[in-house]
């Protein structure tokens, strides 16, 4: 099935907001200068998303096969236990603003550009989750993704991309570490389940300022060993 | 002393030309350099660590504070040169492969660099091979790594073994931090010390400068 392409997302930055998010709003010379770059940003920035529908083709201990791919971990093959197709996606900032990025030097206002890709990455995401939600699966998802766990390694993101197909068409690659490009991207599987999953619930981690749910030191133990 | 004060004080505001204003001042009244950079600029920018540790401050907030600190330094920085005055220490530090977080390594940089350090900063997802080159090349006294991801931390370790087996290994200090690292886990992979945070990272550089410190094991 050819992927789903989102490549026309309109791009807005509340000016108030993010003049109070990186805390300028009583510094007029620093949010003149913030109101110019987000200007810039909003002229030229182009968040994009794409996704296709994959099916299982079989499944192991610890593997399942999808689209012939063959992913390796063993708590996503438990997740998978009563899906029967995934819903590989990728969203991106966008390399148009990933590009204009580099050309600032400055520490603070990379910061603050910093702020704007992720603000970016955000709508991005949000306008995949409504055109998911909307037009391939209504109902309840979870999402797992490479990297996140020690069960799921960076490395698996290649494979991922081989089933999300032409993640070109989007501009996201991937660098030698696995990494993707633009930085400001999010990739993964989002798959049917009644049960609620997050890659939290396995990290032990404290004070992560990224934390979606807390940690259960049981569940690897009671659902996935 | 008063005008030190004021310097201080502006770098907290982060008021940055005033900062400056105060430092041509401060020469013209004929303080010197020394006493403007260690008692005006960097206790300015002690205060703004402390604050930020406490949480009364944010990243931006450190940020615009940076730049009054530097607004600063352009001025005393040549002088001090001028006077033979030691310039601390050098520093690499990056994040390391797999990862991309850099904003704690930003701010270790930018504390780093108000304290008169010099910092080569090695940017994201940067290889062991890539660190061991670093100090090959550019000699620093402390090799700092940063990592946000569990699944990231063993390049730490991978690093600490190439720098051995390059035989490197004993002419830089290897420190450590990021959220999930732990002085625990500093010690097993032999780096020289681990910092918990932007602020203590500085503290565990100074160690690392410092004559005093006769063996690594010091530094824990």
């Amino acid at each position: 099935m050819e992927p789903t392409v989102l490549d026309s997302i309109s791009f807005e930055v509340n000016l108030e907001q993010f003049l109070k998010l990186i805390r300028v709003t009583d510094k007029p010379g620093y949010a003149e200068r913030a109101t110019i770059l987000v200007a810039e940003a909003q002229s030229i920035a182009r968040p994009k998303a794409m996704y296709r529908e994959a099916f299982i083709d079989e499944r192991g201990n610890d593997y399942v096969i999808v689209d012939g791919i063959t992913l390796t971990s063993r708590v996503l093959r438990v997740n998978l236990n009563d899906a029967y197709r995934i819903f590989p996606y990728v969203a991106t900032s966008g390399v148009e603003i990933e590009e204009w990025s580099k050309g600032i030097e400055d520490m603070l206002e990379k910061f603050w550009v910093d702020a704007i890709k992720e603000m970016a990455l955000r709508v991005a995401i949000q306008t995949f989750l409504q055109h998911f939600k909307e037009n391939s699966y209504g109902g309840n998802t979870s999402s797992m993704n490479p990297g996140s766990l020690q069960d799921w390694p960076i490395q698996e993101q290649s494979k991922l991309f081989a089933i999300l197909g032409k993640p070109e068409l989007v501009g996201v690659n991937l660098s030698q570490s696995s990494l993707m490009y633009p930085i400001k991207s999010v990739s993964g599987f989002r798959f049917p389940t009644e049960v609620n999953f997050e890659n939290c619930q396995l990290c032990s981690r404290e004070k992560c300022p990224g934390r979606k749910a807390q940690y259960d030191k049981d569940l690897y133990k009671e659902k996935f060993a | 002393m008063g005008d030190l004060k004021q310097i201080a004080v502006a770098v907290v505001e982060g008021q940055a030309a005033l900062v400056k204003m105060l430092v041509d001042e401060a020469l013209a009244d004929g303080t010197t350099p020394s006493d403007i950079l260690y008692h005006g600029l960097i206790v300015g920018m002690d205060i703004v660590s402390a604050r930020f540790s406490n949480e009364e401050f944010y990243v931006p907030d450190v940020l615009i504070s940076s730049r009054a600190v530097h607004a600063g330094m352009r001025v005393v920085r040549p002088l001090l040169l001028e006077n033979f005055a030691q310039i601390e220490g050098k520093i690499a530090i990056g994040t390391v492969a797999g990862d991309l977080h850099d904003i704690g390594k930003n701010l270790v940089i930018i504390f780093l660099r108000s304290r008169g350090y010099e910092v080569v900063d090695l940017g994201i997802d940067v290889h062991p091979e890539e660190f061991v080159e670093a100090v090959l090349l550019q000699k620093p006294q402390v090799l700092g790594m940063s990592a946000l991801l569990t699944t990231t931390m063993p390049i730490m370790a991978s690093t600490v073994k190439l720098l051995e087996q390059a035989n490197i290994r004993n002419q830089v200090k290897v420190i450590v931090g990021g959220g999930p690292v732990t002085h625990d886990y500093s010690k097993s992979i032999k780096a020289d010390g681990y910092a918990a945070d932007a602020r203590s990272a500085v503290n565990l550089v100074n160690k690392c400068m410092s004559q005093e410190v006769k063996s690594w094991s010091q530094l824990y």
